[in-house]
Order: C-alpha cells, then structure tokens, then sequence
C-alpha cells in the first residue's frame, strides 16, 4: 500500500534555504580562484573592427582578456539539440567578427578580484563598425530589412518554416457557419530567478581534465556540448550542479559563459569564477515566449468548432539556442487544445532580430498557444452568443474518445468536463456570478476569465524526440543503493533546482523500498556520480519520467532485499513485506529483520546471503515514457478593474486541475503558485520591450516589472486523480501547468470587467496604461 | 556590478562633513541610506573621487519638536521610522501614510529622510508630501544654514537648490491645523515600485462647510512634484464637492507636462493625476473635522 506516495510532507532543504544556508555559484570558492567579467556588445549589430587590451592587462592583478580572437581555431560554435530542419544560426563562446545582438559577449576579463575585472574592463577599447538592425519580427520580414545574418548569404530573415496540417481545413473554413479571425501579441519575458547564472571552471593540468560548476538543469547535456564545443572526451569534464535559485528553463540551456569561463580558466592556469550580474541577466539570460499569431475558428451554429488555422511568428532573436525554435513548434501544434477539432492547420516561422536569443521558459510554447485559442474560443463564444463554458464542454474531446491524437500528439487520459464543472461550481459556491451582477449595479467594473489548458509533460518517448531532430533522449536512470548500514543512496540525473524533486523522488522510492523517506539521501548534480539523464530537468519530467525510473531501480533493489531476507527469515520471498526499513513474514511481524541486516549480509557478511547472490545491493534501471502524459485544468480568474486608473486587481483565482497521480500535494501546490505567479506576469507585468533597432528599453527591475506578493491572489485549489495510463505509478507531470492557462483566464477576466466598453484585448501585458487607453477610446455602452 | 574605487570618509559631525567636502564639492557625494546612491555607484553611473559616509554623523536623526511648533525631522532620519514614530504619526499623519509607499519595508529601514529628499526622484513620495505640507529644508555650508522652501527646493529631475558644499540637515514642517484632513494615494505597477502618479492634499473645511484652505502636491507627473499655486483661490470657500474637485483635477491636467515611459503614456499619467488629485481632495475632505466616515 502506498504510504509515501500521496502524502504532504516539508521540503527537507526548506531549512537550509530558509537560513540562507545554501551553497550556490556565488558562496563557492577555489583555492587560487580569480574572477571573470564579460564585456558585452553594445550595439544590437556591429562589425568588431578591433579590440585593444592592453591598457587592462597592464593593470595590476589583471589575469587575461580573451576576445574572440583568441578563441581556438577549432573552438566549436555553440550548439543547438533541436534541429527541426532550420538555417544555422552559429554563435561562439565570444563573439567572432560581428556581434547581432545587444549583451552578446565579446571578451571576457579575468582579474583578481570583481572589482579589478569590472576596472579592466573599463579600459578594453572595442572599435565598433555599427551596422543596420532590427528590433521586430514584423519589420524584420519586410522586404527592406537589414539582414540579420546578410554575412552569411541569408535572403531573409526567416530561420525556418514548420508547416502541420490535418484534415480538410480549407473545405472546413467554407463550409462553416462562422468564423473567427484574431491577431495577437505576446511580448517578451524570461525566466527571472532570484538567483543569477553562474558558473566556476577549473583545469586540472596535469591530466588536461576540467571541472565545471554551473547553475545548469541539464548537468550530462551541459557536460556533453561542452566536450563537443571543447573537442574533449566527455570523461574528461565533470559537470557539477550545486543549489539552483530557481532554473524556470533559463537554466536549460547551454550558454556561451560556460565555454568562456572554461577557456579563460585553462588560459589563466586558475580557477575562475563568474557570476552574472542581475543587469547583465537580462541581456545574457535567454528571453521566451515573444509571438504574434493570427488565428482563425471555424465553427457551426451549434457551436461545433471544425477548424482552426494559425500563422504564427516566433521572434527568436539573434541565434536559434539550445532549444532551437521548440517553443515556437510546440505552439504551433498546441493550436487545438483540449478540443476536438478534426481540421487544423498551422504554419509557423521563426523569424531572427538583432536581440537577445529566445530559449526556454516555464511552459515553453504553450501559454502562447493556450493564450490565442481560449481568447479566441471566448471571441467564437460572443459571435455564437453562446455561454463560453458551455462552448468548451461542447468541444472538450469527450472522456471516453481518450486517448485520442491531436495536431502533433495523443492526449492521454483524463475527464476535461468533470475538471471544468467543478470549477464553475466553486466559482457559484463563491457567489461570484451573483455578486458580479451586484456589483456591477453599484458601478464597478468585475469581471471573470475562464481558461482550460492541458501541458505537455513527462517528455518523452526517446524515439519520437530524435524522429522529431531532438539530438537528446527523452528517458531518465535511477540508481538506487541500499548501503551497509540500511540507509538508501538515490542517484539522479534531475537537478534540484527548488522545485523539490528530491523529495518527491524520496517518497516514490521509499514506498517501492519500504524504507522511510528520511533514510534516503539524493545526489544530485555531479556527472562523476548520477546516471545519466536524456534530457535534463525541465518539461515537467521530475515526477513522473524520474519517478518512474525511480520506482523500478526501488523494486529491483527491493526484489534482492526480499531474497536475502527471505534467506535470513527461512521464509519465502514472496512472503515478505518491507516497511520502514523493518522486512518481516506478512502477518508475523516478529519474525523480521532490517534493513540494515540485509546491507550488512549484502556487504560484509557474504555468509548470509543465499547461496549464488551477489554481494552488493543496488540497482540502475531507466524509464523512456511510451508518451507524453497530459495533465490539465482549469482557470477561472475574477477581478476588479478601476477604470478610473487602469488598476487591476484580483478577488478571486480558482484553479482545479488533474495531474494524474500526486507524490506530495505541497509540492504540487507550490508549483502551480508559483507558476500561475509567472503567468500572472505575463498577463500583467513583464515585458522585456526593444527599440526597431534592437535596442533594449530595459536594464532592470525598474523596467522589468515582476509581480509581488501583494498582486497575487490566494489560489482556490482543487486536485482531481486520472493516473497517467503511460506512466508507472500515473504520474503527470505539474512544474509548468500553473504558466499555460493563466494568461488567458486573467485577460478574459478583465475584458469581461470591461464589457461595458466593449474592448478587445490581443497583447500582453495588460497595463494600467493600456487599459485607460482602450477604455478611453470608446463610450459607455448601456448596460 | 562593482563600483569603481573612491576615497570613503565617514565624519562624525556635520561640521565635520562640510570641511571634507570643502576639498572637493564637485568630485563628493554623501552616503545616507545609500538606497540609490549604492545601485548608482555599481552600475558606475556615478564616479565619485569621495563618498562622505553620514551615518556616523552624530545629530542628523531627531524627530523632535521646534520652540515655535514645526516638527523637525533630522536628514538622517530612517524612512521606516516616519510609519511608526508616535509624534510623526499624531503631528505629520500624511507623511506617515505617505511613507508606507516607499518601496518596501527593509529599503525604508535603510532610506532614510534627507536622502530621499536630497535625491530628488520626480516619482518619489517625500518631496510632493513635503510640498503639500509647505516644509522648508534646512541646508548648511561653509556660510552656515539657510532654510528653502519646498516649492523651492526641488529645482528638477535629481536636482535641488543644494549648492555644492552644502549638505541637507533637517526638514521642517508646521503641523496643518487642528481638524484638517489629509490624504495621500498613488498609482503604481506594483507594490513598492516607483509610482506612475501620485497626489498628497492637505484640505480644511470650515464651519460653515465651505474650503478654508487647501494644499496639494503631485509626483510622477514632471521634473518635480507639482505644487497648483492657484488651488486655494479655486477652492477656498467653495464647497467641497465632487464636480469641485473634478474642475481642479481637470486644471491639474492642463497644467502639467508628464512624459512617456515604457510604463506608462504621458496621456495615462495626465488623466491618472486627475483622478489622484480629485481622490485625495474627497479623502481629505472627508477626514476634515470628523467630516464624512473617512
């Protein structure tokens, strides 16, 4: 019986983190260490003519200055996993002979101390030839544009094409009834982590071994391009990950600082550190989600949707990063949702500008996707005239039709009616309906936003992602190890980055061990120890990808304890349970022995094993999902508008979601706080803004506007349970659920506020500027 | 994010403090709460030859209370202290409320009073809430002190009628009389950040129940708060209503010259001040003379 598995249980590291006990980049130190700075490109496109060093390294405790110059002849460019069929966009560890974006790094300076590297740096004189940019995707498909990669013979600005198509959608669209047509914008935002990048390189000479400690969510990837870029046998480096203040996908990728840091370090005969400053960060740290789509519904009378269509245009910045355009393709072929739409089509292209590469971010290209369709289901639900909840339900793809395929994947399992009612259903227990009439009488604006979203977790089955140009696998190992003394070693390859998969993994592999949680210790983040993980930790792959490999490696060790026990107890295996380290006869709790008997026998005394058992107690075992797992829910948002100063605030946010089976419910409920937090952003707050040359509006959290606590609203959270029929255990994942419906339940809800006016809101963010400027652009309308 | 190398002093008197910059007015800057002055120093935006550390300077953090009636408030002063000191909270309750949207609580337990003062930023709450309040600032130098007032003080954007060599020592401001009301609101992005607008009104209704005096002071909306000298002609002996508070908002409006940002449009922050400035006349009229609930 499940007895870990389920249960609420405090984040052993709480304490740790609390205190401000944690050991992150910027608390490590190396005997001999030295300090690197990065000189980055001011301009969004320049030609380096030249760089002149030499002022900074006469400066007293300056160590070097590597520019692109000095980077190695066969220095590899910095690579890309996700090869969806694209044109190269190469970028090195410092910019070679031009730079294309503003912050893109151009020398790094190693010094004694920061202060000295940041004087130094002061002192390197670059003579810039300025070259004509741009700052958006809409000006850079134009046919003037300057061309952001002219030197490499592109006619375009356009990386790639991704075309998808099902069913008849032409046929669809001229047969409909009505159609919709929307145009929307999502503006830039990253994943912005209380704690910056990081990274500590250091060479061993005598065996030309590196060392690396990096702020990385894919510690063997992050070990595996470096030896690539590095040309270096992969053994030779080992990858370490210490405390992550919070990776959001940011830290899933492999950045040029990793590579220069890990030169400079070889060139300077030292260990060297660097730790991004927070106004690089917002430079140097990969930004997400900026799109515009077009999108078009076609549906009948009854409110059957039959196709949809998008065109979508992913401003990827200046290079395709580690992730390729991914975000962008997942959505594109997110573009139907939950619903059961036979036709659908979309194309998307990935457009480069002269700004900061686009990458990886908590939900990756689904809060976009989920953005445009639920915005436009609400729209399709006004032209039908028809209840927006009933339009859902009446597309939702029926529980019993599951799994079914959509676009690009196969939904898995759940009951999306169930999921959307009891929402609704609080939402009245509330009174909300009630009370927004109520108070719409006595003149204020409140309004309700209603999102269903479904995420692509558990990534993924190993052979879909290389048919699809992922250069990576998509499963995880475990290595469990049950020590001498009883108490259990767990090895993964995931990285704990604050989301707590240490201890969710500890739950599953002490029910599938029958030890206690607390006698498990997880290592983590260091390549010379944990096995190997396909993809690293991100797509919401801890709990159920990690968890499932967890539990077999725990059932395979345990198989071996029930056998040596067995032999201890003169009983059969089969007989046996293990609870809480105790193994003992079912229904004889006396005749029992420990877990520590076992690892001793498994050890030490060789005489008590059985005969022909091997000595030794640990098992390695992996798991590759036969498909994505699909958790889903719903968001209903309730808010105040002050039309009087655009200020939105909220009264109430309803969350009721299904992700398969729970390992630990605070866990659970922390990540979908934390996420919905970011998708509030989204909505509301974050914006990283560009000139049309690609000149940053933005240096820091002056501009970069993050929510606080004060914004947020208390979630009302229910969970619902349809166990994953892919993954052992039913795990879904959860990490990135919270960021995907948000946005569109918070803007509907304030377009709902606004019904009197009328508006009709397509961009994010949705600023108090912004709101008096739609109210003010038209009349009251009579209630 | 590292300042470049400086020369630290930290004086123990403001006499003290005034010989030290007597060396070099122009190449100094005195550290107080170092809530933008620290950020500034980082980002090198500022280079200065000497930074003049005051938080030894001993005399700079009284809140006490003049022989004439003025509360004074030492420059040193801790921001987080005008929340909670009981005779700021009786005397001056604006600036008390005024204080709770300074960014947030430990940056008010570090900024303290003259610095925000002497930094000037056209977004931030002290310099309106002491224009409203019709302070004046006490500044002393190689000649001795001089008093200036508000309205005369903040000369612009990060720029005040502080000469070089001169440091602000204290704040003085006149209690409003007894039965006034006051308020203070702003509109921000977000909790604790600079405000996109902001109005502080301190308002008197009389007996009869027309306005016996009104002052009010706006932020975010120029270079420096925004003082409508015009405002006790308009409304002195006016009843405080709404459509009165309406027209004043409506000449606010016409009055000021905001500019644009990435947060907010010039026209936003015009038709914002409106709004703030009719909100704070209404609260501060309603708080008059046990007027209204409040």
């Amino acid at each position: 019986m499940p007895a870990w598995v389920g249960r609420r249980m405090p984040r052993r590291e709480d304490a740790e983190l609390l205190t401000g006990r944690g050991r992150f980049i910027g608390d490590l130190g190396r005997s001999g260490m030295v300090h690197a700075v990065f000189l980055r490109s001011p301009y969004p496109h320049a030609r380096i003519v030249s760089i002149d060093a030499s002022r900074a390294l006469a400066m007293p405790g300056v160590r070097a200055v590597l520019t692109g110059a000095d980077l190695p002849e066969d220095l590899g460019a910095q690579p890309n996993t996700h090869l969806f069929g694209e044109r190269e966009t190469p970028y090195f560890a410092l910019a070679r002979e031009r730079a294309r974006y503003a912050g893109e790094p151009v020398a790094v300076i190693v010094a004694d101390s920061q202060y000295l590297a940041e004087d130094a740096r002061d002192e390197v004189i670059v003579d810039w030839e300025p070259l004509p940019s741009v700052g958006d995707a809409d000006r850079a498909l134009a046919d003037d544009a300057p061309l952001v990669y002219g030197d490499r013979d592109w006619p375009d600005n356009v990386a790639a094409t991704f075309e998808q198509e099902m069913g008849d959608v032409d046929s669809a669209f001229d047969e409909a009834d009505v159609v919709v047509t929307e145009r929307y914008r999502i503006q830039r935002q990253f994943g912005c982590s209380l704690e910056t990048r990081g990274v500590l390189a250091e060479w061993d000479e005598n065996v030309d071994e590196l060392t690396l400690w990096t702020s990385s969510q894919i510690v063997h990837i992050a070990r595996d391009l470096l030896a690539a870029v590095l040309g270096l046998p992969e053994h030779r480096i080992r990858v370490l990950v210490p405390r992550i203040g919070g990776g959001f996908g940011a830290k899933f990728h492999f950045y040029p600082e990793e590579t220069a840091v890990a030169l400079a370090a070889r060139a300077t005969g030292r260990p060297v550190r660097w730790v991004e400053d927070r106004m690089e960060s917002f430079l140097a740290t990969v930004h997400a989600r900026e799109q515009r789509v077009e999108i078009s519904m076609a549906a009948r009378e009854d409110g059957t949707i039959t196709a949809v269509k998008g065109d979508l245009v992913g401003d990827m910045g200046a290079a395709l990063h580690t992730v390729g355009y991914g975000p962008l393709w997942l959505t594109a072929v997110m573009i139907t949702n939950v619903y059961e739409i036979p036709n659908a089509r979309v194309r998307a292209r990935a457009v480069v500008t002269n700004k900061t590469p686009l990458g990886s971010f908590r939900g990756w290209g689904q809060p976009q996707a989920n953005f445009v369709v639920e915005r436009t289901v609400d729209r399709l639900a006004r032209e039908l005239g028809m209840d927006r909840a009933d339009l859902r339900r009446r597309n939702f793809i029926p529980p019993e039709r599951l799994p079914r395929k959509s676009l690009h994947h196969t939904l898995d399992s759940g009951d999306y009616p169930r999921c959307l009612d009891r929402a609704l259903e609080l939402l009245d227990e509330r009174g909300w309906r009630e009370r927004q009439h109520e108070l719409r009488d006595e003149g204020r604006h409140v309004g309700i936003g209603i999102s269903f979203y479904t995420e692509n977790s558990a990534l993924g089955p190993s052979r879909m992602l290389n048919q699809g140009g992922v250069q990576q696998g998509g499963y995880d190992i475990a290595r469990v190890r049950v020590e001498p003394g009883g108490e259990v070693t767990l090895y993964t390859g995931l990285c704990e980055m604050g989301q707590g998969v240490t201890n969710a993994l500890s739950q599953v592999c002490a029910d599938n061990l029958g030890v206690h949680p607390e006698k498990i210790k997880v290592v983590t983040g260091d390549t010379s120890q944990v096995p190997y993980t396909g993809y690293g930790t991100g797509a919401s792959r801890g709990a159920a990808v990690g968890g499932a490999a967890v539990m077999r490696a725990s059932r395979k060790v345990r198989e071996k304890v029930m056998r040596i026990a067995g032999h201890m107890l003169e009983a059969n295996p089969d007989d046996l349970e293990a609870e809480d380290g105790m193994i003992f006869v079912r229904g004889t709790p006396t005749a029992a022995v420990t877990m520590g008997d076992v690892g001793r026998a498994a050890y030490l005394r060789a005489i008590e094993l059985p005969e022909g058992e091997d000595p030794g107690l640990e098992a390695i075992e992996a798991f590759d999902p036969p498909q994505f797992a699909w958790p889903y829910g719903a968001n209903i948002a309730v808010v105040e508008v002050d039309v009087d100063t655009g200020e939105v605030s909220f009264l109430d946010y309803i969350y009721v979601h299904d992700c398969g089976t729970i390992v630990n419910p605070m866990i659970v409920e922390g990540q979908i706080m934390g996420a919905v937090a970011q998708g509030i952003g989204a909505a509301l707050f974050e914006s990283l803004p560009y000139d049309e040359e690609g000149q940053p509006l933005f240096g820091t959290f002056m501009e970069y506007v993050l929510p606080t606590a004060a914004e947020l609203p208390r979630l009302v959270m229910e969970h619902q349970h349809t166990p994953s029929p892919n993954i052992p255990g039913g795990m879904k994942g959860v990490g990135e659920a919270g960021t995907i419906g948000s946005p569109a339940a918070v803007v509907a809800a304030i377009e709902d506020a606004l019904a009197p006016y009328g508006v009709r809101i397509n961009e994010t963010p949705v600023t108090p500027s912004a709101i008096l400027a739609m109210v003010g652009e038209r009349e009251v309308t009579p209630a | 994010m590292k300042p470049p190398r400086f020369e630290y002093a930290a004086p123990g008197s403001v006499d003290e403090a005034i010989e030290i910059l007597r060396d070099a007015p122009e190449e100094s800057t005195l550290l107080a709460g170092g809530q933008s002055l620290v950020p500034l120093l980082n980002m090198r935006m500022a280079q200065p030859r000497v930074v003049i550390d005051l938080n030894r300077v001993s005399g700079l953090d009284a809140v006490e209370r003049t022989p004439d009636g003025r509360i004074r408030l030492g420059a040193m002063v801790r921001q987080r202290r005008l929340e909670t000191d009981p005779v700021v909270r009786d005397e001056l309750p604006l600036i008390a409320e005024a204080a709770r949207h300074i960014a947030h609580v430990p940056i008010r337990t570090r900024g303290t009073v003259g610095g925000s003062l002497a930094h000037a930023d056209p977004a931030a709450e002290l310099p309106a809430t002491v224009a409203a309040l019709g302070g004046r600032l006490l500044v002393r130098g190689p000649n001795g002190d001089r008093a200036v007032p508000a309205t005369e003080f903040f000369v612009g954007a990060l720029t005040t009628a502080i000469e070089p060599g001169e440091l602000l020592t204290a704040i003085e401001i006149e209690p409003p009389r007894e039965g006034a009301g006051w308020a203070f609101g702003e509109v921000a992005r977000t909790h604790g950040a600079f405000a996109l607008a902001g109005a502080a009104a301190v308002l008197q209704v009389g007996d009869a129940g027309q306005i016996a005096s009104a002052r009010l002071a706006l932020l975010g909306v120029g270079s420096a708060p925004y003082v409508p000298e015009w405002l006790e002609e308009m409304a002195v002996g006016e009843a405080p209503d709404e459509p009165l508070f309406r027209r004043i908002g409506a000449r606010v409006v016409d009055e000021i010259a905001p500019l644009d940002d990435i947060h907010a449009s010039a026209d936003y922050r015009r038709r914002v001040a409106a709004v703030l400035t009719a909100r704070a006349l209404r609260d501060a009229a309603n708080r008059s003379n046990g007027r209204g609930s409040g």
